[in-house]
């Protein structure tokens, strides 16, 4: 029988056929198209027979409270790298307005007076750096977390080591999800190398896969995309 | 039953930061998240992990969503996936070199099957089946989704997930005729 008969026989099984002509002669005409739809049914029984899945009030009250614990613990997190990166800033505004004080200090020969208000100047801009930074900050908190600061150097690192001959994992042949996925970014005929993101460490949510054109080795210039594999959505390309 | 225009709003809500209105988008729908994850993975522990990694990815993307598809579509696609990445990385485990130590037999298999909520047999031929004629079978069979919204959930085209649907279930009652026998 060919994949044509097949799903005929399988429609007529599960009643979405609109005209059961054909379906009906192939099934008085042809003992395999009658197993067929013996199967199909038999399947189609026990299917039905699938009671309804509820979780329990207390699953439900686990996932909740794990839930929020994780968002909560999530929201903490970038506060630090915000914080770190805004006493960074802070460092670069003095130094800079120290610079600029003693330049213009060789240079000028101004008044001491001059200087001291220049850095408070740059103090000031430091301060309302670190606090532009903590509203900014305090915003992220509490709205859906955006892709992090730290992916693209990630991503970069990652295909790094990959290109270093890191542990490369290659999807097996019967991966076709990975395949559905990789397609739906838009990668045709590419192969899972890695996938990267799980560890919790990562500056990504969730996991990615590393794919590159299928039968092309990890070289220098090979370009690797990164493809979100919950919305299988490329987010970067290294090389 | 909720519009395109009231699922946008809710989104709204959530990317502004409305913890209530992700509450009310979790309650709407991690019912069924939690029954498609259980009918994938077979285990009610692993069926909630993929849950709640489920939510915390609709959190964290909601800014993201487009509204090319239904709300719930989205959401359900994102359950398929986490579930296939739980699946990869039991195979990747299992494909680990075994440790030192190893651990006797799993005599619960049964038992966790049996706490999926199907008849034993029916959920361990489920089990028995490649993961995307699975999760078609799934969605499709079990869950009631049209071959459409099956098509639209796991990112294929109608013809795929039907030829899915259609060689799954010829899998399964052969899978059931030779557990039972026949």
């Amino acid at each position: 029988m060919r994949d044509h008969e097949r799903e005929l026989i399988a429609a007529l099984a599960d009643g979405s056929l609109e005209d059961e002509t054909e379906a009906r002669a192939l099934l008085q005409s042809s003992a395999e198209a009658r197993a067929e739809y013996e199967l199909q049914l038999d399947a189609l029984r026990a299917l039905s027979a699938a009671g309804a899945v509820m979780m329990t009030e207390s699953e439900r009250a686990v996932l909740h409270r794990d839930l929020w614990g994780r968002l909560r613990a999530e929201q903490a997190k970038p506060a630090a790298g915000v914080y770190r990166w805004s006493l960074a800033a802070a460092a670069l505004f003095v130094v800079v307005g120290l610079a600029a004080v003693l330049g213009g200090g060789l240079l000028n020969q101004a008044d001491s007076g001059e200087d001291r208000g220049a850095e408070a100047t740059a103090a000031d801009e430091a301060d309302t750096s670190v606090a532009a930074a903590e509203t900014a900050d305090a915003l992220a908190g509490d709205g859906a977390a955006p892709m992090s600061p730290g992916a693209e150097e990630y991503f970069a690192d990652e295909a790094a080591r990959l290109r270093q001959g890191a542990a490369v994992y290659r999807a097996a042949d019967d991966d076709a999800e990975e395949e559905d996925c990789l397609a739906r970014a838009g990668l045709f005929d590419h192969d899972v190398i890695a996938v990267v993101g799980e560890d919790d460490a990562a500056p990504v949510p969730g996991s990615y896969l590393a794919a590159v054109a299928r039968g092309e080795d990890i070289g220098a210039d090979t370009p690797i995309h990164f493809v979100d594999s919950d919305v299988c959505e490329r987010v970067y390309t290294d090389g | 039953m909720t519009t395109r225009a009231e699922e946008a709003d809710l989104l709204a809500r959530v990317v502004s930061g409305d913890h209530d209105a992700f509450t009310d988008l979790m309650r709407a729908h991690e019912g069924r998240v939690f029954s498609v994850c259980l009918r994938i993975l077979g285990d009610r522990e692993r069926a909630l992990d993929a849950t709640q990694e489920t939510f915390l990815t609709v959190f964290r993307k909601a800014g993201q969503f487009q509204g090319r598809s239904a709300l719930g579509t989205w959401i359900y696609r994102i359950a398929v996936n986490r579930c296939y990445d739980d699946l990869r990385k039991r195979k990747r485990e299992r494909s680990d070199p075994l440790p030192m130590h190893v651990d006797p037999p799993d005599h619960g298999a049964a038992e966790q099957v049996e706490a999926a909520g199907l008849r034993p047999e029916l959920q361990m031929a489920l089990m028995s089946l490649p993961p995307d004629f699975r999760a078609a079978v799934v969605l499709s069979d079990i869950e009631g989704f049209s071959l459409p919204e099956a098509a639209e959930t796991l990112g294929v085209p109608v013809g795929t997930v039907k030829s899915r649907v259609f060689r799954g279930r010829r899998m399964l009652a052969e899978r059931l005729g030779n557990r039972t026998g026949r």
